[in-house]
């Protein structure tokens, strides 16, 4: 079988980039300072009421944004940080663009999902007539699609009662930032358990 | 006659056929198609690695080693 120059290159850089995403902690790290000064950057160029209320969870974009990105980072095309960068700034407009669009946007669906997803977990409280729907759910295939993370806020909110509040001290996230990703999680098992 | 040959250079000579010290010698326990691109996973396994806290190429190309022959088989 006959590989092309490109085929070659390819796999050797496909084979190193997913042993780097197993450093994704170790890239988070040592880019640390970097994303946050321009998360810094971009905060201060915010209306102030926008720039207080929001900083902390523009950081947690800029980190996500920043993961996604190593996963299609490639070498051969230059160095990391310029091709990540581009992206953060991106993905914090996007998110301000989605939370100025409407305020209340997906309440209705996050709370009805919130209600399945909590009636998932509690079995026990349900009276309702639909009761049946939620009870044969496997809740352990479903919950191993979600983040290691996704998946402790959403055991310690739907299944122990806890807070945002203590979840977030738990994992070392801000109580808006465990929040964020509660209602991402919430949909992302409702949609699971019922497409 | 003998002619005493004295150096110019004040560098060490390395090796014979090892360019580049012992680090960038293709290694001979690999399939002939990626010795041919053995200088070119060094160079990922540097860019991949200068972005990670520490050096990590030959971590990189041990990978690459041990999972070549595989990804290409399929």
């Amino acid at each position: 079988m006959a590989f092309s120059k490109e085929d070659i290159e390819n796999t050797i850089v496909s084979i190193m980039r997913v042993h780097f995403l197993k450093f994704t902690d170790e890239v988070l790290e040592k880019y640390k300072e970097q994303i946050d000064s321009a998360v810094k950057w971009y905060v201060k160029g915010l209306p102030r009421h926008i720039a207080s209320s929001e900083a902390d969870d523009l950081t947690a974009e800029a980190r996500m944004a920043f993961v996604d990105a190593l996963k299609t980072w490639d070498p051969r095309k230059g160095e990391l940080w310029p091709y990540v960068s581009a992206r953060l700034k991106g993905s914090m407009q996007d998110y301000l663009r989605k939370r100025g669009q409407d305020p209340v946007a997906g309440i209705y669906e996050f709370i009805t999902s919130a209600a399945n997803v909590y009636m998932a977990f509690n079995p026990q409280e349900i009276a309702h007539e639909r009761a049946g729907d939620f009870m044969n759910v496997d809740l352990d295939s479903v919950m191993k699609d979600l983040e290691p993370n996704e998946q402790k806020i959403i055991r310690g909110y739907y299944a122990n009662d806890k807070t945002f509040k203590e979840i977030g001290d738990e994992i070392g996230l801000s109580e808006s930032q465990v929040s964020r990703i509660c209602k991402t999680a919430t949909l992302k098992i409702k949609k699971l358990i019922r497409p | 006659m003998t002619r005493k040959i004295e150096r110019t250079s004040g560098t060490p000579t390395g090796p014979t056929g090892r360019i580049g010290g012992a680090e960038g010698a293709v290694p001979m326990n690999i399939s002939p198609l990626l010795r041919r691109f053995w200088r070119f996973a060094q160079d990922m396994a540097k860019r991949f690695s200068k972005n990670l806290l520490k050096n990590r190429d030959e971590d990189f190309l041990r990978v690459v080693r041990t999972k070549f022959d595989d990804e290409v088989r399929k």
